[in-house]
C-alpha cells in the first residue's frame, strides 16, 4: 500500500516530460515609500536613469530620489511647463539620457531637467512605453496597439524647443491585429501574442513595414483564454524565447519559431488556482525571469535550470509580496526595485543576493562553529562525537555519524572530540585520567584499540588539548601545567610530537611568566612551514616553535611596545596572499596584525582603521589578493595594500553579524564559507568585484543659511538677486553669493542605491580648502563666511562597490564681498589715499615752493637793491683811499659817492623792509605810503599833487609781492614825473574797474616819444623796463601813453590778490 | 695793461669797479655796461682784454654774454662775478668757457688779485664749486658725463682737498707740489669742464638739479 501511494505521488510530480519543481527563496528587502519622501506608496513605473536616479510615477506626481530623499515634481496650475498631471502614468529613461513622462489625459513629455520643464512630445496618453535596441521609443498607444513616437533629436536639448510629435506606423500588420503584449528582440523583431497565436514580425524601420516571419498556433486548452495572461520573455542567451501561458510554458526557437519544449508549470506553484495569469516583469543581469503570478506574488524562473523559485520577504511580518502593473527596474549596481502595490518600492541590493544562507533545519537561532565543506555542495557539521553532512542548497541531512558508542569502547574513556586529519579521514580522541588516546575512523567506525595513546603525569599536567595534524605522521598535542605544583614546573607547558606510525613521543617544555599561565587555552596550530608552528593561545599570544633547533618564542602583547602583538587573544592566522612568505595575518581579539618575518614586527588594524569589529575570528584571501575577515560584527574585506576596508552586516545579506572562531573556509572553486551565530554565509568572492565601477556623484541641494533653496522657474526679481541661480542646481555649473549669505550649504549624492546611508564622500572648496576634507557618510559640505573670491567646489563619492568617483561633481562657487569689501573699492580707497598724500604734499611743496620763492625774491632784492650798492661803497671807499695821498680830490669826490650810495642804500632797505612787515597787508598801508612819498616830493617842488583813491578799496588784502611792486611802478612813474616831464600838476588815481585795480600816474609834463624811450638803453629808458618788468612780474598791464608836448599817462591795472604770500 | 670792460646791471656797482679799476696801475676800464647787449659792437670799439661779467642782468645775461664772448671773440678773458655763490651758474660759465670767477663780496684787492691771477694763466676754485665739480664727474649712480672725460686721481685730490676748505698754498704743501702745479690742474679741470660734450652735460644736469 505505501509503496503504491509512493508511485502514484511519482507520477503526479513527474507527471509528464520534466515537470520541473520550485522552491521558496527568502529575500531582505528595504522598502521606500512616503517616510522616505515618496508622494505615495503606488508606483505605477519605475526607472532608473543614466545617472543612477530612481524615478518614481505616481498618482501624486513624479518622484525623484537620490539615496536620501525624493524631489518631487509636481502640477503648478501657474505654470504651463510644469508636470501636466500629478497622476503619472509610466515614464522612460530613454538610452539618450532623455526622462519620458506620461501624464494622465494630457499626453507624453519630456523633462528638461536644465530647467525643470515639461514639454509634449505628443497628445497621446501612451499606457506603456519601451525603448528597442535602436533607441526607437515605442509607445502602447491602445489596448492593442504599440507605435513609435519620434522625436527631432536635434531639436530636442533646447530649453525652448518645439517638438514636433510624429508617430510612425509600421505597416503590414494583418487587418485588426492588435498588439497586446509586446517583445522587441535585438534582431529588429517584434514578437507578441494574441490569443493562441504567437506573432513575429521583422521590423524594417526605414521603409516602416513590419513582415511576419511566422506564428505558430498552440493548443487552447493549454495556453488559456485572456489576452493579457501571457508573458513573454527572452532567453538570456538571446537564442530562445519563453512564452509564459496559463498552463504551461513553452521554450520557443528565436530563428525558426519552433517550439523547442513545453513544460507544465511545478505543482502548486499557483497554489489552489487553476487559472493563471502570468506577468513579465522582466530580467535580470544574471539572466533570471521574473514573472508575476495573480494571487501568488513574485516568481522567479531561472532558464538555465529551468527552476522557478517563489519569492517571500524574509521579513515575515512585511505585507505580501505582491508586485504592481509590471514594474521591476534594476539599476547599475544590479539592485533591484519593485513597486508594489501601495506598500512602497521594495529594494534588493545586489550584496544581499550574493550571500548564500545555510541554517540548520529552519532554526535561525542555530550556531555554527566547526564544519568543513565537501564537493562544494555538502557541508560536514562536527559536534561532540557526531558527524552530520547537509545539502547545502536543500539543507536535508545527507548523511548522520555518531561516535559515542563502540563494541570495543573501553568505558573508563571519555569521547572527546572529533579531530579532521585531512578531508577523508578523521580521529576520535579520548580521554581519561593520565591518558590522552585517539583512533582514525575506518568505515565510519573508530578503530580500536587506540592508535595513540599519550600517557602524562596527572600531578604535574592537569589537563591537555590536542592542537592539530601536521601531516598523515604527526600529531601535535599540549598538556597544561599544574598551578598547584611547588616547583618550576607550574608554569612549564609541554609540547608533545607524537609519531602516528609508531606512537613515539617527543616532548617540548615551555616556561612562559607565571602571569599567563591561568586561564590560557589552546585550540588550533599554524605551521608557518615545516619547522616553525605557531601556536595560537586565547589569554598568552603566540607560542612560536622552532623544531628543528627546539626553541621557543613566546611572543605576547607589549604595552609599551610599538612593534608587538596587539593582543593576546590569538584566533587565527594567514600568510599574505601576495607576499606568503614574508608576511603573516594574524586575527587577535583587538584587531587585525600584520606580522613582517623580515623586521620581526607587528602591525595592528582595528576599528580605527575601518574595522567593523576588533575581534578578528577568521581570514580567508581572494584572488585579488585581499583579506576577509569575519568578526563578532560582520565581514570586512580588508584590501592590505591600500588598507581600505569595507564591511558587510545582516543588512547586506550576512545571516548573523556574529562570526565564530575557527569557522571559516575556503573551497577549491573560491567560494568563501564562514560560520557564526546565525547559521552559515557563503558566497563567492568574486561577485563583489564584477560591478566595480565608480556611480555618479551630483550636486543636488542648496541651502542658504539653512534653508533649502529649489530653483523656482517664475521668481520674482529679489528671490534672483538673492539666489544667483537661475538652473536647478544639479545643472549650475557657477554660483554666486553675495555677503549676506553667511552660511552655504551643498547637498550631494553618490548615486549607488545599495546602501546610500554608507555612500562616503569627500570634498573641497578649492581655493579655500588645501587638501580634501573626509566628510564620512554625510551628504552636505556648509561654508560659513566665505571670504569673497571665486572657488570650486569638489565634490567625490566611494560607493557599495568601493570604488571611488574621483572626477565626481563640481561646482564653481563665486563669492561676493560687500561692495566696501571689493577689490575696486579697495583700490579706489587706496587711490584716495594716494591723492590726499600726493595733495598734501604737493601743498606743502608749494607752500615750500612759495616760501623759498619768497625767500629768493628778499634775497635777490637785497643782492639788487642793497648788496650791489654796498659793494659799490667799498669799491669807492677803496679808492679813496688809495688815492687818498695821491689825489686828495678824488678821494673826496670818491667819499661823496659812498655818501650818496648809502642814503639810496637805506632808502632800498626801508622799501624792502615795509614790503616784507604784514603790518602792511592792507591797501591802505600801501596808499599811505604812497601818498607821503609824493607829498614829500611835491614839498620840495612846485608841483601839484592830486592823489585820490577809491574808498572802498582801502582794506582789500594785498600781497607782499604786489604791494612792493606796485610801490616801485608808482614811485618809478612818480620820479618820472619830477626828474624829467616838467610838469605842473601830477594826478594819483587808484581806483576799481571792471578788470582789476588801476593805478593811474598823470602828468601835463613835456612828454617823451614812448618807442625812445625803449630803444634807448642808456639810463633814461631804463624806468620804462623796469615798471614793465615789474609789471610782468604781477601778471599786470601797463599803459604809458605820452607824446612830445603832451604829459604823460601811466596806467597799472592788475587783478589783487589777497594771498598774503 | 689789461683793458677791461665791466658788464654789471647795478649801476653803483659798475661806477665803483670803473673807479677801482681806473685806480689800479695795470689795468684800465674800456667799457661800461647794463647788460649784454651790443658786444660785438662795443668790443669792436673798445678791444678789451678782459670782461668782468655780471652773472644776473636783464636782457641778455652773463652766461648768454660769454657764450657770445667765447664764440666771436675767443682772446677775451672772461671773468666772472657774483655776489653770492650761485654754484651752479659758475658751473654753468666754467663749461661756457669762463677763464675765472670772481665772488662780488670779495674785497676790492681780492678782486683785484683775482683779476691779475687769471690773466697769468690761474683759475678759481672754491669749495662749492669744487664739490660740484667732483659731484658731475664722480656720480656712481648716474653717470652725467661719458667716461672719455673724466678727472685723473690727482685732480680728484685736490678737489677734494678744496671741498674741505684747503688754500691753493695749503694744497701745494699738502700734496708737495707747487703753487703753480695747483693752478695748473684746475687750468684742467677747467679745460675738461669746456669740452663740448661735458658743457652740453653740465647745463643738462643744472636743469635737472643733478648738480
Amino acid at each position: 500500500m505505501r509503496s503504491l501511494i509512493t508511485i502514484l505521488i511519482f507520477f503526479i510530480v513527474f507527471q509528464s516530460n520534466g515537470q520541473a519543481i520550485y522552491d521558496t527563496i527568502a529575500w531582505d528587502f528595504n522598502i521606500l515609500n512616503v517616510n522616505d519622501g515618496f508622494s505615495a506608496g503606488l508606483s505605477h513605473d519605475l526607472e532608473i536613469d543614466a545617472k543612477g536616479y530612481l524615478w518614481a510615477a505616481t498618482y501624486h506626481g513624479l518622484d525623484r530620489y537620490d539615496g536620501y530623499g525624493v524631489k518631487r515634481y509636481t502640477h503648478d496650475p501657474n505654470d504651463s511647463l510644469s508636470l501636466p498631471a500629478n497622476h503619472v502614468i509610466c515614464l522612460l529613461a530613454d538610452s539618450r539620457n532623455w526622462l519620458w513622462v506620461v501624464a494622465n489625459n494630457k499626453g507624453t513629455y519630456l523633462l528638461m531637467e536644465e530647467t525643470n520643464t515639461f514639454h509634449k512630445v505628443s497628445n497621446t496618453v501612451y499606457k506603456w512605453l519601451e525603448e528597442d535596441l535602436q533607441g526607437n521609443v515605442w509607445g502602447k498607444s491602445g489596448e492593442f496597439s504599440w507605435e513609435i513616437i519620434e522625436v527631432d533629436s536635434t531639436k530636442g536639448k533646447h530649453q525652448d524647443f518645439t517638438i514636433s510629435p510624429c508617430t510612425s506606423y509600421f505597416d503590414g500588420f494583418a487587418p485588426n491585429e492588435k498588439i497586446p503584449i509586446m517583445t522587441l528582440t535585438d534582431n529588429s523583431e517584434m514578437w507578441w501574442v494574441l490569443r493562441d497565436t504567437l506573432y513575429a514580425y521583422h521590423l524594417n524601420y526605414k521603409t516602416k513595414a513590419a513582415n511576419l516571419k511566422f506564428k505558430i498556433n498552440v493548443e487552447r486548452e493549454k495556453f488559456g483564454f485572456d489576452y493579457g495572461h501571457t508573458a513573454l520573455c527572452k532567453d538570456p542567451t538571446s537564442e530562445s524565447m519563453w512564452l509564459f501561458a496559463e498552463n504551461v510554458y513553452y521554450n520557443v526557437d528565436k530563428k525558426t519559431g519552433e517550439v523547442l519544449s513545453e513544460y507544465y508549470y511545478p505543482l502548486g506553484l499557483f497554489g489552489d488556482k487553476r487559472r493563471n495569469s502570468v506577468a513579465n516583469l522582466g530580467i535580470d543581469y544574471r539572466g533570471r525571469i521574473f514573472l508575476n503570478i495573480d494571487d501568488r506574488g513574485l516568481v522567479i524562473f531561472d532558464p538555465r535550470d529551468n527552476r522557478f523559485s517563489l519569492l517571500v520577504d524574509r521579513d515575515k511580518n512585511a505585507p505580501r509580496l505582491n508586485v504592481y502593473g509590471g514594474n521591476l527596474t534594476e539599476d547599475q549596481h544590479h539592485n533591484l526595485f519593485f513597486s508594489t502595490a501601495g506598500y512602497g518600492i521594495y529594494k534588493h541590493t545586489r550584496n544581499r543576493d550574493i550571500f548564500n544562507h545555510f541554517v540548520v533545519g529552519d532554526n535561525v537561532g542555530s550556531s555554527i562553529s566547526k564544519f568543513s565543506i565537501e564537493d562544494g555542495d555538502k557541508i560536514v557539521l562536527y559536534s561532540l562525537g557526531r558527524r552530520f553532512t547537509y545539502d547545502l542548497k536543500s539543507k536535508d541531512v545527507i548523511h548522520k555519524q555518531v561516535f559515542s558508542k563502540h563494541p570495543d569502547f573501553d568505558p573508563s574513556y571519555k569521547l572527546s572530540e572529533l579531530i579532521p586529519e585531512s578531508e577523508d579521514r578523521f580521529w576520535l580522541s579520548y580521554r581519561k585520567m593520565g591518558h590522552l588516546s585517539l583512533s582514525p575512523i575506518v568505515n565510519e567506525k573508530p578503530k580500536f584499540p587506540f592508535q595513540i595513546d599519550i600517557p602524562y603525569d596527572t600531578v604535574e599536567y592537569i589537563k591537555h588539548a590536542i592542537l592539530g595534524f601536521q601531516d598523515a605522521s604527526t600529531l601535535w598535542t599540549i598538556f597544561y601545567p599544574n598551578q598547584n605544583l611547588q616547583s618550576n614546573k607550574k608554569n612549564q607547558f609541554r609540547l608533545t610530537r607524537t609519531n602516528v606510525a609508531d606512537n613515539t613521543l617527543t616532548h617540548y617544555d615551555i616556561d612562559v611568566d607565571s602571569s599567563f599561565v591561568p586561564f590560557t587555552s589552546f585550540k588550533d596550530i599554524f605551521f608557518a612551514s615545516k619547522n616553525s608552528l605557531w601556536i595560537p593561545t586565547t589569554s598568552m599570544g603566540i607560542l612560536r616553535f622552532d623544531i628543528t633547533t627546539e626553541t621557543f618564542k613566546h611572543i605576547y602583547f607589549g604595552e609599551n611596545s610599538e612593534y608587538s602583538l596587539s593582543s593576546n587573544s590569538i584566533y587565527c592566522f594567514r600568510p599574505d596572499p601576495a607576499y606568503p612568505d614574508s608576511i603573516l595575518w594574524i586575527g587577535t581579539g583587538n584587531g587585525l596584525n600584520k606580522y613582517t618575518y623580515a623586521k620581526d614586527q607587528f602591525e595592528s588594524f582595528t576599528t580605527e582603521d575601518g574595522l567593523p569589529n576588533n575581534v578578528v575570528y577568521g581570514i580567508l584571501t581572494d584572488a585579488h589578493n585581499n583579506l576577509w575577515l569575519s568578526t563578532n560584527f560582520g565581514l570586512c574585506n580588508f584590501n592590505p595594500t591600500t588598507k581600505s576596508t569595507y564591511n558587510f552586516t545582516q543588512e547586506d545579506g550576512l545571516q548573523h553579524n556574529e562570526f565564530n572562531s575557527q569557522s571559516y573556509y575556503q573551497d577549491d572553486e573560491g567560494t568563501f564559507y564562514f560560520g557564526g551565530m546565525g547559521g552559515l554565509t557563503y558566497f563567492d568572492p568574486e561577485a563583489f568585484y564584477e560591478n566595480s565601477a565608480p556611480s555618479s556623484v551630483v550636486i543636488n541641494q542648496l541651502k542658504i543659511d539653512n534653508k533649502p533653496i529649489n530653483f523656482k522657474r517664475n521668481q520674482d526679481e529679489d528671490e534672483k538677486e538673492t539666489y544667483r541661480i537661475n538652473q536647478p542646481i544639479e545643472q549650475t555649473k557657477k554660483i554666486e553669493f553675495n555677503y549676506k549669505q553667511l552660511m552655504i550649504t551643498f547637498g550631494f549624492a553618490c548615486l549607488d542605491l545599495s546602501k546610500p546611508e554608507y555612500n562616503e564622500f569627500r570634498y573641497k572648496m578649492e581655493g579655500f580648502n588645501d587638501d580634501w576634507i573626509e566628510a564620512g557618510v554625510s551628504h552636505e559640505a556648509t561654508f560659513t563666511q566665505l571670504p569673497a573670491g571665486t572657488y570650486t567646489f569638489k565634490v567625490q563619492g566611494i560607493n557599495a562597490s568601493n570604488v571611488w568617483n574621483r572626477k565626481g561633481a563640481e561646482l564653481i562657487v563665486v563669492m561676493h564681498g560687500p561692495w566696501w569689501k571689493s577689490w575696486w573699492f579697495f583700490f579706489l580707497c587706496l587711490l584716495a589715499i594716494a591723492g590726499i598724500i600726493y595733495l598734501t604734499y604737493r601743498y606743502h611743496l608749494k607752500q615750500n615752493e612759495k616760501i623759498f620763492q619768497l625767500r629768493n625774491k628778499i634775497s635777490t632784492d637785497l643782492h639788487d637793491e642793497i648788496g650791489s650798492t654796498l659793494s659799490s661803497i667799498a669799491l669807492f671807499g677803496s679808492v679813496a683811499e688809495t688815492t687818498l695821498e695821491t689825489d686828495l680830490s678824488h678821494s673826496k669826490k670818491m667819499l661823496s659817492r659812498i655818501n650818496a650810495r648809502t642814503t639810496e642804500a637805506m632808502e632800498s632797505i626801508n622799501d624792502i623792509v615795509w614790503a616784507i612787515n604784514s603790518n602792511n597787508d592792507q591797501l591802505k598801508a600801501l596808499l599811505k605810503r604812497m601818498r607821503s612819498y609824493i607829498f614829500q616830493l611835491s614839498d620840495a617842488s612846485n608841483v601839484e599833487v592830486y592823489f585820490t583813491s577809491d574808498d572802498d578799496i582801502t582794506d582789500m588784502k594785498i600781497s607782499m609781492a604786489q604791494r612792493k611792486n606796485i610801490y616801485l611802478i608808482y614811485k618809478e612813474a612818480v620820479i618820472n614825473a619830477f626828474k624829467y616831464a616838467q610838469c605842473d600838476t601830477i594826478e594819483v588815481q587808484l581806483s576799481k574797474t571792471p578788470s582789476g585795480l588801476q593805478l593811474m600816474v598823470k602828468d601835463n609834463g613835456v612828454g617823451f616819444n614812448t618807442q625812445d624811450a625803449l630803444d634807448d638803453f642808456s639810463m633814461g629808458g631804463n624806468g620804462i623796463k623796469n615798471m614793465q618788468l615789474r609789471t610782468d612780474e604781477l601778471k599786470g598791464k601797463l599803459i604809458v601813453t605820452s607824446a612830445k608836448g603832451e604829459g604823460t599817462t601811466v596806467t597799472f591795472t592788475w587783478k589783487p590778490s589777497s594771498k598774503v604770500v | 695793461m689789461y683793458s677791461i670792460a665791466v658788464f654789471d646791471d647795478n649801476d653803483a656797482r659798475r661806477e665803483g669797479l670803473k673807479f677801482l679799476i681806473e685806480a689800479t696801475p695795470n689795468m684800465t676800464c674800456v667799457g661800461l655796461y647794463p647788460d649784454c647787449r651790443g658786444i660785438e659792437f662795443r668790443f669792436k670799439l673798445n678791444k678789451p682784454d678782459v670782461a668782468l661779467m655780471d652773472i644776473n642782468m636783464p636782457n641778455v645775461n652773463g652766461i648768454e654774454g660769454l657764450k657770445y664772448i667765447k664764440e666771436h671773440f675767443p682772446e677775451v678773458k672772461v671773468i666772472m662775478q657774483t655776489i653770492f655763490e650761485d654754484e651752479g651758474k659758475i658751473l654753468e660759465a666754467i663749461s661756457a668757457g669762463a677763464d675765472g670767477y670772481i665772488i662780488k663780496q670779495s674785497s676790492p684787492q681780492k678782486l683785484i688779485e683775482g683779476i691779475n691771477e687769471v690773466m697769468n694763466g690761474g683759475a678759481a676754485m672754491t669749495p662749492s664749486v669744487a664739490k660740484k665739480v667732483l659731484k658731475l664727474f664722480t656720480t656712481g649712480k648716474r653717470k652725467m658725463i661719458n667716461s672719455d672725460v673724466s678727472l685723473t686721481p690727482r685732480e680728484q685730490e685736490i678737489l677734494n682737498l678744496l671741498v674741505d676748505g684747503y688754500t691753493y698754498k695749503m694744497i701745494g704743501k699738502e700734496l708737495f707740489i707747487s703753487y703753480s702745479t695747483v693752478n695748473k690742474h684746475i687750468t684742467n679741470i677747467y679745460a675738461k669742464l669746456q669740452v663740448s660734450s661735458v658743457s652740453a652735460a653740465v647745463s643738462k644736469a643744472i636743469k635737472e638739479g643733478l648738480v
